[in-house]
């Protein structure tokens, strides 16, 4: 019988100067066209997702530190953050806000976190994103009162069919509310930082439970915390290949239609690893119920805690009523 | 399209986390009926699979923008595991990476892990029918329904914004929370999503669906039983859906009415009706004008389109409050019932 010796020395369609026949089928590259672009999307989705990672190495290492926060009850610091965060939506006074500040800031120090670290992941995002943004709110085309600074006076300007107003100035009230609305998204921003720094997630999720959140849920968050690292991976692996053998430019559809394929490769990867997970938990003796060990239990250094935030809020209740 | 905490006032974000509540306990019920056992490992690993792709940059142009994937989800597996996948998601971004203030988990997942993945799913049946996945009114129907669910998610977020400085304001008029009115926006937000992020997330829908109908159509198969029993809600509720709509719709009718609404007079009205006014209404006459004056939103006065406008979304809310109020009772006496 006669053997096809080719197709038993060459499993991968090699051909005759040994070149695989991917390698020779036309590049899909292009060059000179305007619709081609270079891979930085794949870059900034890398980025993306290693971000992750660092956050949590960044997190743990908080976590273990030996500063007040880390060691209060998870429920009762839970508690506490919402309570602030509430406190800081309900007050009308910059005041409040900047007490607040002050608290959360003092809270950072005392829970061994780097003050800097504070300031550059949370007053230089939201409340700086916010405050640029809101400059044009500052002006009397929104928010009109006191004047403070003209941009321009007595113009009488038509702009196609757009009237401009005759003066426009940054009023006192308008830079007001938008100082005020930076310190409010600051302070909200500042306790739910300190929450997650000094916590574990699954203490987190445990205290959750405090709010009468089912057990259930609490498992989906928990696992769903664990599988984001396992699935990440695999997307960081599939885009880091996708670098690797990147030459040249490609065309945008090429590339989206790259994306769109990742994208229902991790769903399948995602659905049929959940199969595994089940079966896995069912040997572990799973039998469909969530359930939590090691309780929490109040210490006296929970009770101080409280005292001292219900006699911080009075006093900050007292400025509000002053101020 | 993640609003952070303080932007909105308290008053919008807390009554969104009530909304939410019975809706993820309907939501973890259906799913349960459907996956038994095996819904906390699968909902995990969409949660986080939903997660991860939010991190994917699809290149658009000389830039690039987000896909959410939230009617992706839900044409796969249903939009009530959707609603979970995306929600637990939410929920995490917000915790741990500060992506969406905590008290706005609610109406964050109010938009994008309700109105995004129902209403592009529903509208993905109503186009696609009973059409094979891979046929182009399928495609179609996938297409319609990334791009709508996107946009009316954008939408409600901008609204969101758009009616903090018309409801809550100090003594001296000065906005309490955001400033931006509906006016700046809707238009700025509704921008965005119409031209570039919309389209795109309605071509990364259709790819992806088309690449899992050709590379694992098993895993479409298995689909049916999650909807089945939503087939039959849905031709219960067809009708009256068909009905509610007609009426929003209807609603800028009453602007070409003359004279006001029988029952619906203001101050000045019955006044010259009866000749007096009754000490009860005028105390609450002005509590009434506070919430919504006139059912039109201020700013948006004037012609008669904008303020139809503002006509149709007073509509979409009261049916929408009306029917959650409906839905609680409900479930209350159901519950009561049981006992």
């Amino acid at each position: 019988m006669k053997v096809d010796e080719n197709a038993v020395n060459n499993p991968v369609g090699l051909q005759a100067d040994g070149i695989p026949a991917w390698m020779l089928s036309p590049s899909k590259a292009v060059e000179n066209e305007s619709s081609a672009i270079n891979i930085r999307f794949l870059r900034n989705s890398l980025l993306n997702l290693s971000k992750l990672v660092c956050n949590e190495v960044f997190s743990e290492r908080y976590v273990e530190r030996n500063g007040l926060l880390q060691s209060i009850d998870p429920r009762v610091k839970l508690l506490t953050a919402l309570f602030f965060i509430l406190l800081g939506g309900l007050t009308r006074s910059i005041m409040t806000l900047l007490f607040l500040s002050c608290v959360a800031s003092m809270y950072v120090r005392l829970s061994e976190l780097s003050l800097k670290d504070y300031f550059k992941r949370v007053w230089m995002v939201y409340p700086l994103i916010y405050l640029i943004m809101s400059v044009p709110a500052a002006t009397s085309i929104f928010i009109p009162g006191k004047q403070l600074l003209y941009v321009y006076h007595n113009l009488d300007v038509n702009l196609l069919f757009i009237r401009l107003p005759r003066e426009v100035y940054f009023s006192y009230e308008g830079i007001a509310a938008v100082i005020k609305m930076a310190l409010r998204l600051g302070v909200a921003f500042s306790f739910g930082y300190i929450l997650v720094l000094t916590t574990s997630w699954s203490c987190l999720t445990r205290s959750l439970t405090i709010m009468r959140v089912p057990l259930l849920a609490v498992s989906v968050l928990n696992m769903t915390y664990r599988y984001i690292y396992v699935l990440s991976k695999t997307a960081m692996e599939m885009f880091e290949a996708r670098i690797l053998r990147t030459v040249g430019k490609i065309h945008n559809k090429e590339n989206r239609f790259f994306m769109a394929g990742r994208i229902s490769f991790l769903f399948i990867k995602s659905y049929y690893l959940s199969d595994e997970v089940y079966d896995a938990m069912r040997c572990r003796g799973y039998t469909g119920e969530p359930v939590s060990l090691s309780p929490f239990a109040l210490r006296r250094a929970d009770y101080l805690w409280m005292v001292s935030n219900l006699i911080i809020t009075l006093i900050i209740g007292t400025g509000e009523v002053l101020f | 399209m993640h609003i952070p905490d303080g932007y909105l006032s308290l008053e919008t974000t807390l009554p969104a986390i009530g909304v939410m509540v019975p809706v993820w306990a309907a939501a973890l019920n259906k799913v349960k009926k459907v996956l038994s056992q095996r819904q906390i490992p699968l909902l995990s690993l969409c949660a986080a699979f939903s997660f991860v792709i939010m991190m994917f940059n699809v290149p658009l142009g000389e830039s690039s923008v987000h896909a959410v994937g939230a009617v992706f989800i839900a044409i796969l597996l249903g939009p009530w595991a959707a609603c979970i996948a995306v929600s637990v998601a939410l929920i995490i971004q917000a915790l741990v990476f500060g992506d969406g203030g905590i008290l706005a988990i609610g109406i964050n997942c109010l938009n994008m892990a309700v109105i995004m993945p129902f209403s592009g799913y529903y509208l993905y049946r109503l186009i696609a029918g009973n059409a094979d996945v891979l046929s182009k009114r399928s495609m179609a129907g996938i297409f319609a329904g990334g791009y709508v669910g996107l946009n009316l998610a954008a939408l409600a977020t901008a609204v969101a914004y758009g009616i903090q400085p018309l409801l809550f304001k100090a003594a001296d008029g000065t906005p309490l929370y955001g400033y931006y009115p509906l006016s700046v926006s809707v238009p700025t937000m509704m921008f965005e999503h119409v031209f570039f992020a919309g389209p795109i997330e309605g071509v990364i829908t259709v790819t992806a669906i088309s690449y899992v109908a050709k590379f694992a159509p098993n895993l479409l198969s298995r689909i049916p039983a999650s909807i089945s029993d939503e087939r039959s809600l849905r031709a219960g509720y067809r009708s009256l859906l068909a009905g509610l709509v007609i009426l929003i719709v209807l609603t800028p009718v009453g602007l070409l009415a003359e004279g006001t609404a029988w029952g619906e007079w203001s101050a000045e009205e019955i006044m010259e009706k009866i000749g007096f006014l009754p000490e009860g209404f005028q105390r609450f006459a002005d509590i009434w004008t506070a919430l919504i004056p006139d059912y039109s939103f201020p700013g948006l006065e004037g012609s008669f389109y904008l303020s139809s406008l503002a006509y149709i979304a007073s509509a979409v809310i009261g049916v929408l409050l009306i029917a959650a109020v409906i839905y609680l009772s409900a479930r209350l006496i159901v519950k009561n019932e049981s006992r």
